[in-house]
């Protein structure tokens, strides 16, 4: 028969075919086998009873054996040495024993020998696929869908498996790109044990020793299960793969139960996926509009992105890319967010409980990451709209190692104003802004990866004057993530991150002068994380931060210039913290978050600054002496403990309650008299007379799951107190004020409210419906200071939007057709009206109320957009999309502010809207 | 800030929408209550004037002002200048201030309520340098030049009186009589004769407006005490302020820190909010308070200085291209009564046209503003015209 023919040849390549041993096949052998390999093991049998053993080395490294027999067919040893492997074994009539991996060879030709059959072996399905499994001596590349049906040794492999637990790590990455996969779920169902992958797709398991299938799931990702024998201490990296993108909204299983079994709260996390779904008003998605989507977001109004959590300012959010520091996270006066969505893996929000590695602002963390690129290969994609394009491009320099990615964005709306008539008056206008994003990974082996992020951001615009405002972030970053062992793991980081704006004016030759802020600081910290056990994940770390900041220079431009230059003192400040995280899971149901930061602010000279006396309001009369510090100096010190607390109790699989308590503390503020960030926002560090700011919030959570879950619901409550929130006394000056001191005013806040959530996450319809009822109220109550804002009484906040609705739906048409969404209404800002008039300097004038007692009309908006895809097929080199949407469906003229001025000696009111007209956009996406 | 809003417009135009701004009349309604407006300045080279008016709740137009007040000024030695109300709510006094003393307000009101500033010292206001203009491609943008040499003043503060004159567009040498006693059922009850001297019309009128916004300016951020260019006023294009001839007497205000803050919170809360970038409406307190009830809110600052005041005339030749044009067309009627009736009275008849043997066959007309300057301004020529 042919086929034994080519069995036989390729045996006779394969292995040298030896000759007869003895026989004897009933021989019985005795010995005593310690941690024996699998060489030793091999060759004690086949001294011992002379059978010729045939095997591959490499498949067999992990066997341990541990044996003591008397006596014993060599049937019982094979059988005891291999108990709970995959290893088997098959002897045939010439004294071969043949050992597998898998599946047992077949060694009888049933049809054709049916008398050599022994009575051992059992023939298992078609001889091919035995013998090709045997003969493969390097292993094929192993089909990630295959591995679903693999078992794997993790371990020094032993007879029996050990008792107690072990610890299995590794990293979970996607198959086609190589990239983390962060927060993807791991775990085993009997008994219940899991953890979420880290910010490297790291995820440490500790579970009892034995046989487990290993659920692997992520949103997007197919699921992947691994079966794994546990013997000891081990590593398994997990390669999920993508859902082909078009089905990506199909399945969206996992995290389903994050939300009812993480203890954190307040946490939202979106993927890029989902942002991208969302209507913007250019058809370019965008990071920081998604998130005012989410309840307990909001902003001032339509051109502003600083945003507003819970009720803290817009300076109390710390934005970090890639751990970098982005102190102004807009472009064009908030029309366009600073991140380039191509370059964004996924964000973080953390509202409520902040993880005790995080400090330096009280009310949020906005954790953006970017992606780490493709490993395999030169990946890219592109986008083009009316106003802006951008370009992404990725891939490995060194396989499966080292990876860059390179992103940029731009406008191009010069080259528009410059096609305007010159009547319009906006001719010689000029806006534009840019981006690059640089990244590079780097693994040098598995224990340890190198990453690099570079930033830089650009605004520049006159608005046909001859003022030239620019501003631009710059960030360097570079982590080191190292793994000790599969317990213990560390990163650290090290960046630099700058921001600084420019004004300029160089018309009036006697007047002209270019204008400057910078702030700098250079950062490094360190994050451990030891997996101590089952119950208790520790995370401690420190970080240090040294500021450096010149708060402005005014300074001549040109000869004729009469400007007198004006520096102020550049400023210095050291702000360090070490922190301790326990998550502590007491029961399967109850776990426990607890933190503790301890933060240390060092203000640093040299500095010349006034001293005031105790008690009495901070002015030039009252200034007793003037001190002047030298470089290094501490000037002033301030800090203490910071508390993050988080429970939850989980009353069902589907159901639990949370509570969190969190304090936190902030030495840097944002100067802003105007009511949204402004390029011209001063960032101030505190000082001798300036005290950081403080928060704290407790906060209360119910969440319930329905329908498998696939259908999240929660409700929160929280209140928070801000304690040294700035505020400045009427006619402060900001800009280039040598004595900040004296007008700023200490202001302390309240902010309480109750969000709820119905989340859908998988069908063809998703989304979610969020209702947010919030107060935030502000008082000065600051006795030193002589003009307090409404008599010092509570005053609601600029953000202060009692109601709160947002739709957010995508439906599915087809796997090429989608149709978004996106519906909100809010209750109308607070605004000061006049509540009467005068006349003064020759024309009517506005007496005006007690601030924010008004409120402008509700803010109400439709956006729709249609994402079209186009073929799907896998294998083609460009797909491209295009995204056509309206902004403002209905027109309706959504105030963003009502003013009153007087014009030709009459005050006139006016509200000003932007985007009062449905606002239609397209936009050109293609990948390759 | 009009900047932003153009810059909304900007985007707007590019992506072919338009709103940016519209009316807005909030249903607030308005509580204020009756609070005193003092505007006072005590003028160290001229006449004296305090103005007391009070802040309304209600939406009428008309000014509320404050009569019958007891107004006075005190040196520090308490010395009193009286002021007596010239007009209704205005306080004059010709005395002259020595300028090494310092002053305060004090008021009495008709309802016993007693108010008094903070004492003042006179400042001496630094000559303008110069009063100049260029023609920008939005109009005449007039500006002023000043400097100190001692770099004493600072800030600066700035107030103008434009005065520009109009010539007829049209000459009228006839005029209607009603005829005596009128003629029963005639449609046009009027003799048309050479109009007589008595009835002749002006030559020409002119017109003042006063400033209306806040102009102020600082050197604060300079080396030497100087201004340069500050913008004053802006005449926008084909204004018919510059239709032949316009003069502006722009006058200085030296002013305290203090003085300067108050008038730029005046500024910022009344001239320009709304947008982005600019600050919220804050509560101003000038340095005027109320001594029977000192929780009460006035409205106002007290200051003192000399005023330096300069005037130029601009006229249309030397800023060429300049195209103001009301509609004066020439209206024509033959010298019928039917047709007479047609364009008169409600015009003023211009010329005749005659037939050769002397006769007037048809009345030429155009409408009263385009013959008559006076219903637009006053007769009388400016003594520095």
């Amino acid at each position: 028969m042919s086929l034994f023919k080519t069995l036989a040849g390729i045996w006779f390549i394969l292995l040298a075919i030896p000759g007869y041993s003895q026989e004897k096949p009933g021989i019985l052998i005795s010995g005593k086998l310690e941690n024996a390999k699998v060489g030793e093991f091999i060759d004690f049998l086949n001294s011992a009873t002379g059978y010729q053993i045939y095997y591959d080395q490499t498949k067999f490294d992990s066997l341990r054996v541990n044996l003591e027999f008397t006596n014993k067919n060599i049937d019982w040893v094979l059988d005891q040495a291999f108990k709970n492997t995959q290893y088997r074994y098959a002897i045939d009539f010439q004294k071969n024993i043949f050992l597998t991996s898998g599946d047992k060879m077949v060694v009888t030709l049933d049809n054709l020998l049916p008398e050599l059959v022994s009575d051992e072996v059992v023939p298992v399905r078609k001889i091919e696929r035995e013998v090709r499994e045997f003969l493969t001596e390097t292993e094929p590349q192993i089909s990630v869908i295959a591995s679903n049906n693999r078992v794997y040794d993790i371990g020094v492999k032993t007879a029996n498996f050990r008792k107690g637990n072990v610890t299995i790590a590794g990293f979970v990455r996607v198959a086609q790109t190589g990239e983390p996969v962060i927060g993807a779920n791991v775990y085993i169902t009997n008994p219940r044990i899991g953890v979420s992958t880290d910010q490297s797709g790291f995820y440490s398991l500790t579970l009892p020793a034995g046989r487990h299938s290993l659920n692997i799931r992520y949103i997007g990702m197919r699921d992947a299960v691994r079966v794994i024998n546990l013997y000891s201490e081990g590593k398994l990296d997990v390669e999920m793969i993508e859902q082909v993108r078009s089905l990506k909204e199909v399945d969206i299983s996992a995290e389903k139960v994050a939300n009812i079994r993480s203890t954190q709260m307040g946490v939202e996390k979106l993927t890029m996926a989902t942002i991208k779904q969302i209507p913007t008003v250019f058809g370019e998605p965008d990071i920081l509009r998604v998130i005012l989507t989410l309840p307990g977001v909001k902003s001032v109004g339509e051109a502003s992105t600083g945003f507003n959590v819970r009720g803290g300012g817009t300076d109390q959010n710390l934005i970090l890319y890639n751990d970098a520091t982005i102190y102004n996270p807009t472009h064009l006066f908030g029309f366009f967010s600073a991140f380039n969505s191509d370059a964004v893996k996924d964000i973080e929000l953390y509202k409520s409980s902040i993880p005790a590695r995080f400090g330096g602002r009280i009310s949020s963390v906005l954790d953006v990451r970017s992606r780490e690129g493709n490993s395999k290969k030169i990946a890219g994609s592109a986008g083009i709209g009316l106003l802006t394009s951008r370009f992404n491009i990725e891939g490995p320099i060194i396989k499966d190692r080292t990876t860059f990615m390179l992103g940029g964005r731009t406008t191009y709306s010069d080259w528009l104003l410059g096609k305007l008539p010159e009547k319009s008056g906006y001719k010689n206008s000029k806006a534009a802004f840019s981006d690059i994003d640089v990244h590079l990974n780097h693994k040098f082996d598995d224990r340890n990866t190198l990453a690099f992020t570079g930033y830089l951001s650009n605004d520049r615009f006159n608005l046909n004057s001859d003022t030239v405002y620019s501003y631009s972030n710059r960030n360097l970053s570079l982590k080191w993530k190292h793994i000790f062992h599969n317990k213990f793991n560390m990163s650290l980081t090290a960046g630099i991150d700058n921001y600084e704006y420019q004004v300029e004016s160089h018309e009036n030759p006697i007047n002209a002068y270019d204008m400057g802020f910078d702030i700098n600081q250079s950062n490094f910290k360190a994050d451990f994380t030891y997996y101590l056990s089952n119950k208790h994940t520790l995370d401690f770390g420190g970080s240090s931060i040294l500021y450096k900041t010149h708060p402005g220079k005014f300074v001549p431009w040109g000869t004729e210039s009469l400007v007198r230059p004006d520096i102020l003192q550049s400023e210095q400040a050291l702000e360090s913290a070490v922190y301790l995280g326990d998550r502590f899971e007491i029961t399967p149901a109850l776990s426990l978050n607890m933190g503790l930061r301890f933060s240390l602010y060092h203000y640093l000279g040299p500095q010349s600054t006034y001293a005031y006396p105790e008690g009495l309001p901070k002015n030039d009369f009252n200034v007793t002496d003037s001190l002047v510090f030298n470089r290094g100096d501490v000037i002033k010190k301030y800090g203490g403990p910071e508390y993050r607390i988080s429970a939850r109790y989980a009353i069902t699989g589907d159901m639990s309650v949370k509570l969190a308590f969190n304090t936190l503390r902030q030495y840097i503020h944002m100067l802003s008299n105007t009511t949204a960030i402004a390029p011209t926002d001063i960032w101030k560090l505190s000082d001798l007379h300036i005290k950081p700011q403080s928060g704290r919030q407790a906060s209360f959570g119910l969440y319930k799951n329905f329908k498998s879950n696939t259908i999240e619901t929660s409700a929160e409550v929280y209140y928070k107190w801000l304690d040294n929130y700035l505020d400045y006394r009427s006619g402060a000056t900001l800009i280039m004020n040598h004595h900040l001191e004296q007008d700023v005013i200490n202001t302390q806040g309240k902010a309480y409210g109750a969000e709820f959530q119905i989340k859908k996450t998988a069908g063809k319809l998703n989304g979610w419906i969020s209702y947010t009822y919030s107060r935030t109220m502000l008082k000065m109550d600051d006795p030193t200071s002589i003009q307090l804002i409404n008599g010092g009484k509570y005053y609601p906040a600029n953000h202060d939007k009692p109601h709160d609705f947002t739709m957010v739906g995508n439906f599915k048409a087809s796997h090429r057709f989608s149709v978004s969404a996106n519906v909100t209404y809010s209750t109308g800002r607070p605004i000061t009206l006049p509540v009467g008039r005068f006349y003064y300097g020759g024309a009517e004038r506005m007496l005006y109320s007690d601030r924010n007692q008004y409120r402008i009309p509700d803010y109400f908006r439709t956006d729709l957009s249609m994402n079209i895809e186009g073929n799907h097929k896998v294998h083609q080199w460009i797909h491209s999309s295009w995204t056509i949407g309206v902004y403002n469906v209905t027109g309706r003229h959504n105030p963003y502010s009502t003013y009153f001025t007087t014009e030709n000696g009459w005050v006139k009111g006016y509200k000003l809207s932007i985007f009062a007209t449905p606002v239609p956009f397209i936009n050109y996406n293609l990948r390759f | 800030m009009k900047k932003i809003c153009s810059f909304f417009t900007l985007l707007s135009v590019m992506l072919l929408f338009v709103k940016c701004k519209e009316a807005y009349e909030p249903e607030v309604v308005f509580t204020a209550t009756n609070l005193l407006v003092v505007e006072g300045h005590l003028n160290g080279s001229g006449v004296t004037s305090v103005k007391l008016s009070r802040t309304q709740a209600n939406d009428s137009r008309a000014k509320l002002v404050e009569r019958n007040a007891t107004v006075s000024i005190f040196d520090e030695n308490k010395q009193a200048y009286p002021l007596t109300e010239s007009s209704a709510g205005q306080y004059v006094t010709s005395a002259s201030f020595p300028s090494t003393g310092k002053y305060s307000l004090h008021i009495r009101t008709s309802d016993g309520k007693e108010y008094a500033s903070e004492e003042v010292s006179v400042l001496n206001t630094p000559d303008i340098e110069e009063v100049s203009w260029n023609r920008a491609s939005t109009g005449v943008q007039i500006y002023v030049d000043t400097h100190d040499a001692s770099n004493n003043t600072r800030y600066y503060r700035w107030e103008y009186e434009e005065t520009w004159e109009i010539v007829p567009r049209r000459f009228s040498y006839y005029e209607l009589v009603p005829k005596v006693p009128a003629p029963l059922g005639s449609p046009f009850p009027y003799d048309i004769i050479q109009r007589r001297p008595q009835s002749q019309f002006p030559r020409a009128c002119w017109q003042s407006e006063y400033s209306k916004n806040v102009i102020m300016a600082s050197s604060t951020k300079l080396t030497d005490d100087v201004i340069h260019l500050a913008p004053i006023a802006h005449v926008p294009n084909n204004s018919w302020k510059i239709d032949t001839r316009y003069s502006i007497l722009v006058k200085q205000f030296a002013l305290s820190a203090a003085g300067f803050e108050y008038w730029q919170n005046m500024k910022k809360n009344t001239e320009g909010l709304g947008s982005i970038f600019d600050p919220q409406p804050s509560e101003i307190r000038g340095n005027i308070s109320c001594i029977s009830d000192p929780a009460e809110q006035v409205v106002g600052f007290f200051d003192a200085s000399t005023i330096k005041q300069v005037r130029i005339f601009i006229t249309k030749a030397e800023v060429g291209d300049w195209q103001y044009d009301i509609l004066c067309d020439e209206k024509f009627a033959v010298n019928h009564p039917d047709s007479l009736a047609v364009i008169f009275p409600a015009n003023i008849p211009l010329e005749s046209r005659g037939d050769p043997f002397g006769g007037i066959t048809a009345y030429t007309g155009a409408s009263p503003d385009c013959v008559d300057c006076r219903f637009r301004g006053t007769p009388v020529r400016p003594d520095f015209w």
